[in-house]
């Protein structure tokens, strides 16, 4: 549908595709669009492009050179631009391995438990992570705080957050107050303020 | 005529000032009088005789002033009176309180209350009786009444530990009055019967451990206790609601609360919902517990489904007790058909008819199997017989337990058999497939053993195995196992009951306990028995884990259905609220559990039934 499809390689037009597609609203094009987008990237895989093994260098990359702030559209947009890119065959679900190391970059210095958090995924989690799953975990790191406070146990959250969240209520009460102490210190100050700044 | 007018006028002023001046002439008096009669009730209450005619007439005197209006009675002496009673009362209850019982207090409050609507009836004015009532209650029995009822060695819980039902029931009259009054005692009687419940779990769980270390095998018989203890509990705490206390709602609720909360439980690795069915197969069979009258037997099952609807996990019973009705019918173990009907006509309409639909089916499954043989034998005396008895019981796949079904390498005289019933069936219907289930069928054999022949009767496995001795004298494991072409574990069990168990029809090599996948058999000719027809037992594969995997599934699929059909319906709902109204939809099969709706939503978002909204992650919408 559009000639500049077929000469779009770099990770740069993709994602500024990408954003273009979600930023307008019209839900029921955009899920084609995005699937094209997608058909186009398993081609451009095809032609040895854009590989699956260096994609965290590229995004890497595109993360360096975009100024994205903690809370913002733009953020939202390229964490769901990482899921995107990961994905496989057409797969609407990414692998734990592929998971864990988008979240080590991409949420680092965003999320204050994002050390246990890919822990307790690596070590419990058996499926791939879905489509849902995915931006609620950005909701999530949003919201709660380092003593779990702020995480609404009543709360549609998907059931690999809630084990989480039960996971480290067990953690913090065996190990009594130390390891609270220990959580606080994992938290970075910088991070916080910019987190309390989009509340 | 206008003089008359006149003196009419002048005799209404002469009445009117005639009052008012009685009044000034009691004005001064006036105290004292109230508090005459005031004094003169305390006196009776403390059981003097006093003259009663002489205060009606002095309070008719309060009402007469008042010319049709109660003013005077009610501002004049009432409230004074009232005020006055609650302070007697409240003296009364701070004294009686400390030295009485809880039964002698509430006997003292039901006579004082007894006796102050007898005062009224006596010389106070009717209307006084409401008031009068509630103060003295609101005295004797609202303000003391945690104190009273919650009386260490004479409370509530010690009237229900020592089944004070005489007091039970005068508590309950006398709290039934109050506002509220109930609420406290209702709660005590849950808290009492749940902890009754509890301490049966606890002793059941506690004979299941010590059991187990003795390592005596008879387990059962105590969880059949475990169950007919709670029915025995349920009856006696029953009769309590519906005569103490006397049929009223809260205590319904109390009890069906109570019962929820240890019916619930787990002992010794079984829920309730698989002992209850247990312990009614038990009922139903034959040879089950003790023998029971027709009517013992009724009332039991009646029971048996009162209990069930305290138990959340009904499905979890449904699919237990359809794996023990199929035993029953299969083997021909069932007691009596009205029984088996009965129960299930109780189910039905209890849990309605979805939920024995498959179990009648079943057993009307079994009422066309007869009909099938008898026209299955004027087809074998037409057509060739295949020279052994056969039945064959058609059963409909959906309503029976989903079985194994292996390629058990059958005999050549029974695979006869069952090629003569396939050309019978197709000539009765043409487009059903049968699936033959080995594993549940029966064989009589005779072995003809030195001293004498012995008519054995076996499962269709353990036949085909014997029949394997017909060709061979001595056979290995391996060589067993590959004739009949049967699992590693099945051939263990199936040598094991006849080698090793009571009967040993084949022999050994070694001759051990166990069986090993080196031993070889023969055939034990020397093997007699004083009876002519034994029966070789085979222990049925613990089907536990199974039952509840396939419980688990339908789970899923139920919970699915739900989920799906709400937001059909709805289109777009908040979490919550799909929550509740699936755990509301499904309640009556069993209490599905919140992180299983969950994941259940999840999946349905990946199969793109529903997606989650863009604006608010805990809304969900459907997806058409």
């Amino acid at each position: 549908m559009d000639s500049s499809g077929s000469n779009m390689v770099n990770i740069f037009d993709i994602y500024r595709r990408y954003c273009d597609i979600r930023s307008r609203s019209g839900h029921e094009g955009a899920k084609e669009e995005l699937n094209l987008l997608l058909k186009l990237i398993e081609s451009k895989r095809m032609m040895g492009f854009l590989s699956l093994n260096s994609i965290f260098d590229e995004l890497h990359g595109l993360m360096s050179h975009l100024d994205l702030m903690a809370g913002s559209f733009q953020f939202t947009c390229f964490y769901g631009f990482v899921f995107f890119m990961c994905r496989e065959n057409g797969q609407r679900n990414i692998t734990i391995s592929k998971a864990i190391t988008a979240w080590k970059l991409v949420l680092s210095g965003r999320f204050r438990l994002l050390n246990q958090w890919c822990d307790f995924v690596e070590k419990h989690q058996r499926h791939n992570i879905s489509e849902d799953t995915w931006p609620q975990i950005l909701a999530f790191s949003r919201c709660v705080h380092e003593d779990l406070e702020g995480y609404d146990s009543k709360g549609a959250w998907p059931v690999l957050i809630d084990d989480f969240v039960a996971h480290m209520y067990r953690i913090t009460r065996s190990n009594s107050c130390s390891s609270l102490n220990i959580l606080l210190k994992c938290g970075d100050p910088k991070v916080q303020s910019c987190i309390s700044d989009d509340a | 005529m206008d003089r008359q007018v006149i003196m009419l006028d002048h005799g209404w002023g002469l009445m009117q000032t005639g009052t008012t001046k009685l009044i000034k002439i009691l004005e001064g008096d006036w105290v004292r009088a109230r508090e005459a009669v005031i004094a003169l009730i305390n006196q009776e209450r403390e059981g003097v005789q006093i003259d009663r005619a002489l205060l009606k007439n002095v309070l008719a005197i309060f009402v007469e002033i008042g010319m049709g209006n109660m003013e005077c009675y009610l501002n004049d002496f009432e409230a004074e009176f009232l005020s006055d009673t609650a302070g007697y009362y409240t003296r009364k209850a701070s004294n009686w309180i400390q030295q009485d019982s809880c039964p002698e207090y509430m006997i003292k409050a039901e006579e004082c209350l007894k006796r102050e609507k007898d005062r009224v009836t006596h010389y106070l004015h009717s209307s006084t009786e409401e008031k009068l009532i509630e103060q003295v209650q609101e005295q004797l029995l609202s303000k003391v009444s945690q104190q009273l009822l919650e009386k260490e060695h004479s409370g509530c819980y010690a009237l229900l530990r020592e089944d004070k039902t005489e007091d039970l029931t005068r508590m309950y009259n006398l709290f039934s009055k109050i506002p509220k009054g109930l609420d406290p005692v209702s709660l005590m009687f849950k808290q009492h019967v749940t902890s009754e419940g509890i301490a049966m779990v606890n002793q059941a769980e506690e004979a299941a451990n010590s059991r187990k270390e003795n390592r005596s095998v008879s387990s059962g018989s105590q969880e059949q206790m475990f169950i007919r203890k709670v029915i025995d509990l349920h009856e006696k705490y029953m009769l309590y609601v519906t005569t103490c206390f006397a049929g009223h709602t809260l205590f319904h609720k109390a009890l069906k609360e109570a019962f929820e909360v240890f019916c619930n439980k787990v002992i010794a690795g079984s829920s309730s919902a698989e002992l209850l069915s247990n312990f009614s197969d038990n009922i139903l069979k034959k040879g089950g517990s003790e023998k029971l009258d027709d009517d013992v037997i009724e009332d039991t099952l009646d029971k048996v489904v009162k209990l069930l609807a305290y138990i959340s996990d009904k499905d979890l019973f449904a699919e237990f007790y359809r794996k023990k009705l199929a035993r029953r019918l299969l083997f021909g173990t069932s007691a009596n058909d009205d029984h088996e009907r009965s129960i299930l006509s109780k189910l039905k309409q209890q849990c309605g008819g979805q939920f024995t639909s498959k179990m009648e089916g079943m057993v009307t499954d079994l009422q066309l199997a007869k009909d099938n043989q008898s026209e299955f034998e004027e087809f074998q005396k037409i057509n060739a017989h295949p020279g052994i008895d056969l039945t064959v019981t058609v059963l409909t796949t959906g309503f029976w337990p989903s079985y194994k079904s292996l390629d058990l390498n059958l005999p050549a005289e029974m695979a006869k058999c069952v090629e003569v019933f396939k050309e019978f069936y197709q000539t009765k219907t043409k487009h059903r497939k049968l699936t033959w289930q080995y594993s549940l069928g029966t064989c009589n054999v005779v072995g003809k053993f030195q001293k004498k022949p012995i008519e054995l009767v076996v499962t269709t496995y353990q036949a085909s195995l014997l029949l394997l001795f017909n060709s061979s004298d001595k056979l290995t494991y391996s060589e067993i196992l590959s004739q009949l072409n049967l699992s590693d574990d099945d051939v263990v069990r199936l040598l094991h009951s006849l080698s090793c168990a009571k009967y040993k029809i084949l022999a050994k090599e070694p001759n051990t306990k166990t069986i090993s996948h080196k031993d070889s058999f023969m055939f034990n000719a020397e093997f007699t028995d004083k009876m002519r027809r034994i029966k070789v037992p085979l222990p049925p594969v613990d089907e536990k884990k199974k039952v509840i995997e396939d419980v688990d599934k339908d789970r899923r699929y139920a919970i699915d259905a739900s989920i799906v059909r709400i937001m059909k319906s709805r289109k777009v709902l908040p979490y919550h609220q799909l929550l509740s109204e699936c755990v509301e939809q499904l309640s009556r099969m069993f209490k599905p559990d919140f992180k299983i709706i969950k994941k259940r939503i999840e999946d349905l978002i990946t199969r793109d039934y529903l997606e989650r909204d863009k604006d608010n992650p805990n809304t969900f919408r459907y997806l058409a």
